[in-house]
């Protein structure tokens, strides 16, 4: 034991020297003096290249940051025998030093994978998930292939163990105490994770090994250099097209448009008149970054503004949810008796004015983790053929007997329209073609939006 | 806390102002209490969320100022607490229903849109919960809560701040430094000598990025700041895409609904408190912890204290979490050279191995037994046979 100790202090690293003239200084460059408390502190991300450093320089040291032992005897409780993309993926992976981005397309087994590479790794792992329908999910195939208990952060569970997953948001409040004990980091969903709020959680915690696993990995250049910094590169992309009528079913997507009556018509152009003519008196411009939230500033501020706010969330109720496109729904719905069919809505209300109407199960942000548990298992053993939801279900739950997918309404957004047509792709018997409808209001907003978020060559090729 | 839509201020020259409001104004007292007329009428009516709203909705907007008034019934919101409607077991009807819905859907029909007078099957949502309980104040308690609140928005988009104190007394000291320890906070001090000290408080990564991580940290230590003396405060806050300079201090006349941090009890501590006092039947917690000099300009600020039931004897606690692993060296050499300290600690084990504690306190077997290991928290049992092999 020698007196220069490496510690983990609430995310971050305390290098603490028996002499301070020793500071090995090939680290000064990661840490910086803390006057605060008179050592020397660096980020808990940067742990690797601090041992790596001071090793490879026989730095006398002891390290009291890794709170965890590499778990040597963890063996898979039932042999898998990956798809030749996933095995190729995992090698791409190992072979960048176990840290780096994989982009698979939904449904092609980023679960798997990541379990093969906590096989692999034999270190306790920490997996991230955007929902808590996610956490379950990923702690059930955790609990099928390893012999170990898995513990859950989030949805009311606090329990860390050796393999836990945890929601983006529990590890935000959480990780400043339990980022030293876990050797792998793995952020499902890791889009998310360049988000201000999120991006914290990566860098407060030690693990030399991470793997970030996405869908729609596109983001803006500054996003994707935080995701690079944290995670590392992109070391393997898979498209859709690649894997179409393989691993993943066999697709169709249809758009269709709805006529408003004539009298909503008339009740949407006076309405997107009022709120229309409010964008242009303050020269309120939505293409621009900052185009809502001066809008918002606007309505608060100014004569009419309340009006403006009113109309234009009026004209855009009657643009997602018309009586047309409740009666196409119905049709859609008569055209596949018994067909397991999941209806996706932009907003709760519609969601559930939808669920009302057909006395059909919602799952939304209000939903208790037990009924949509609930849902969720009836949903996939057939018991309740339909299920609608508003968008906590756009990312990542498994429910392969979804065949059938309605776009109801939703936002300009690539990343949710690509992530809703996942829900429908995988493969599951009986299932030869999945089929995604997307309503759209004819000669209204959504028309625009609509194409903002068919931008990607999943629809692309459907043209 | 008030939400980005309700801060009222005004940006000049770099600078961020809050807008407070004139707390014995008659109108703004009259609005206050028109407020506080509708959250105690619904509170008496076990009324819903969606009726509560519609109440307050009808007086924000017939007030002047609407803004205000939203402000206002946020504060009263987050006093009040909601409890789900109980007069029908919601997923049980839903169940039965959807199970009819979806024999109907697997023959090729839909249900029929719902009768009117059947209950709503969503009736269980938000909305339509019950209000259970409503922390009320006097309306001129709830304008004092609102200027503070107006602080407390603006903070939250600090990542630092620097507290000065021209006159600092050890109580009001001890006061700030045991909400900067409680929240977890880093602070570097600076004698300005003649004119007091500085505090300068952030997080500990705050070394290396802004971050908004402890911005609510940060935001929570106004309420022991306004209950000094002499204080001035200054912050950095990113808002509204700007970098701007907010300025506090003591003239703003600003008002602490809590007198004395120490009455502001967080959830776990409820619980251990609670703990405490069903299973010793020796000790009992001491409400008020006094600080303890321990000569040579060292000040300790115990987390708890506890006095014996039967000769009133006081032992005091010390919590050394991972956040203050740095401190812990210096309390172990303290206690070796004055073991008549009635401290006892309860180190984290992040802290501290079993095998580094045994060996650091080699030689002095009274002194390791009044120190224990915990993880996350320190437990009841285990506090309480340190206490009894104390005394």
């Amino acid at each position: 034991m020698t007196n220069n100790l490496l510690r983990f202090d609430a995310g971050t690293l305390l290098l603490e020297l028996a002499n301070i003239a020793d500071f090995p200084f090939e680290l000064a460059g990661v840490f910086k003096h803390d006057p605060r408390t008179g050592n020397f502190r660096a980020r808990a991300c940067d742990y690797a290249r601090i041992v790596l450093t001071l090793k490879r320089k026989d730095f006398p040291f002891t390290d009291r940051a890794r709170d965890y032992a590499n778990l040597d005897t963890l063996v898979l409780k039932e042999e898998i025998t990956p798809h030749p993309h996933q095995h190729f993926a995992l090698e791409k992976w190992l072979a960048h030093s176990g840290r780096g981005v994989v982009s698979l397309p939904t449904g092609a087994g980023k679960t798997i994978l990541a379990v093969l590479a906590i096989s692999r790794i034999r270190r306790p792992a920490l997996v991230l998930v955007p929902t808590i329908d996610l956490l379950t999910q990923w702690a059930t195939v955790l609990e099928r292939f390893f012999p170990v208990p898995v513990g859950m952060l989030g949805g009311g569970s606090h329990d860390i163990q050796n393999l836990t997953v945890s929601t983006y948001d529990s590890v935000v409040l959480n990780m400043e105490f339990i980022g030293n004990r876990f050797g792998l980091l793995i952020a499902d969903e890791c889009h998310h994770l360049p988000g201000p709020g999120y991006q914290l959680s990566a860098a407060m915690a030690i693990a030399p090994f991470r793997l970030g696993l996405s869908a729609t990995p596109e983001m803006d250049a500054e996003r994707a250099a935080t995701l690079r910094e944290l995670m590392g590169e992109t070391v393997c992309h898979v498209g859709i097209d690649e894997l179409e009528g393989k691993v993943l079913s066999h697709y169709q997507v249809k758009r269709m448009f709805v006529q408003l009556n004539a009298e909503e018509e008339q009740l949407y152009r006076k309405q997107r008149a009022i709120y229309t003519a409010f964008l242009r008196r303050f020269g309120i411009n939505f293409a621009s970054r900052c185009g809502w939230r001066d809008f918002l500033i606007a309505c608060s501020r100014f004569p009419g503004g309340k009006e403006a706010f009113a109309a234009f969330l009026e004209q855009r109720k009657i643009a997602r949810a018309g009586r047309a496109k409740l009666e196409l729904l119905e049709n859609i719905l008569l055209s596949h008796p018994g067909e397991r069919i999941i209806i996706f809505t932009a907003d709760n209300d519609t969601a559930y004015s939808i669920g009302r109407r057909f006395t059909f199960p919602v799952v939304t942000h209000h939903t208790r983790s037990a009924e949509r548990k609930a849902f969720l298992d009836a949903f996939r053993t057939g018991e309740y053929p339909v299920l609608v939801t508003s968008k906590v279900l756009n990312e990542g739950v498994d429910i392969p007997s979804a065949a059938v997918g309605v776009v109801f309404s939703g936002s300009g957004s690539v990343r949710e329209h690509v992530q809703r047509l996942g829900r429908i792709l995988r493969p599951s018997p009986g299932k030869n073609q999945a089929m995604l409808y997307e309503l759209v209001s004819a000669g209204t907003s959504e028309e625009y939006t609509s194409g903002r978020r068919r931008e990607h060559q999943a629809y692309r090729q459907r043209r | 806390m008030l939400k980005k839509e309700h801060i009222c201020c005004k940006i000049a020259s770099g600078r961020v102002k809050p807008l407070l409001i004139d707390t014995a104004l008659p109108a703004n007292l009259e609005l206050a209490g028109s407020l506080l007329a509708v959250y105690l009428e619904a509170y008496n009516n076990s009324m819903t969320r969606m009726e509560l709203e519609q109440l307050a909705g009808n007086v924000i907007s017939a007030s002047v100022d609407e803004k205000f008034a939203s402000g206002l019934n946020k504060l009263l919101l987050d006093r009040t607490e909601f409890s789900p409607a109980a007069e029908l077991d919601h997923p049980a009807y839903r169940r039965k229903l959807f199970l009819r819905s979806a024999e109907l859907f697997k023959q090729g029909k839909l249900s029929a849109p719902p009768s009117a007078g059947t209950p709503d099957i969503y009736g269980d949502l938000p909305a339509f919960e019950k209000m259970a309980a409503f922390d009320g104040m006097t309306p001129d308690a709830l304008l004092k809560l609102y200027n503070l609140a107006q602080c407390q928005a603006l903070l939250v988009y600090a990542s630092n701040i620097e507290l000065r104190l021209a006159d600092p007394d050890v109580s009001g000291l001890r006061k700030v430094m045991k909400a900067i320890k409680f929240f977890r906070l880093l602070a570097e001090f600076t004698n300005l000598k003649s004119k007091g000290i500085k505090i300068t408080i952030s997080g500990p990564y705050a070394l290396f990025a802004p971050s908004a991580k402890y911005a609510v940290s940060l935001a929570a230590l106004l309420p022991v700041m306004v209950n000094l003396k002499k204080w001035s405060l200054e912050a950095m806050i990113t808002f509204r895409e700007r970098e701007l300079k907010l300025k506090l201090d003591e003239k703003l006349e600003l008002h602490s609904p809590q007198r004395s941090f120490s009455s502001f009890v967080p959830e776990e501590i409820r619980l251990y408190h609670r703990h405490f006092a069903e299973r010793s039947a020796d000790w009992q917690i001491i409400g008020e912890t006094p600080f303890l000099d321990a000569g040579n300009q060292q000040i300790i600020f115990p987390d708890l204290s506890f006095a014996s039931k039967e000769n009133g004897k006081t032992i005091h606690l010390e919590l050394f979490h991972r956040w203050h692993a740095g401190q812990l060296s210096a309390r172990l050499e303290l206690l070796k050279n004055h073991p008549e300290i009635p401290l006892i600690l309860g180190i984290d084990r992040a802290v501290i191995t079993k095998a580094e504690l045994d060996e650091q306190l080699a030689g002095y077997p009274e002194l390791r037994q009044r120190c224990w290991l915990f993880s996350d928290f320190p437990g009841v049992e285990n506090t309480l046979k340190v206490l009894k092999t104390v005394q």
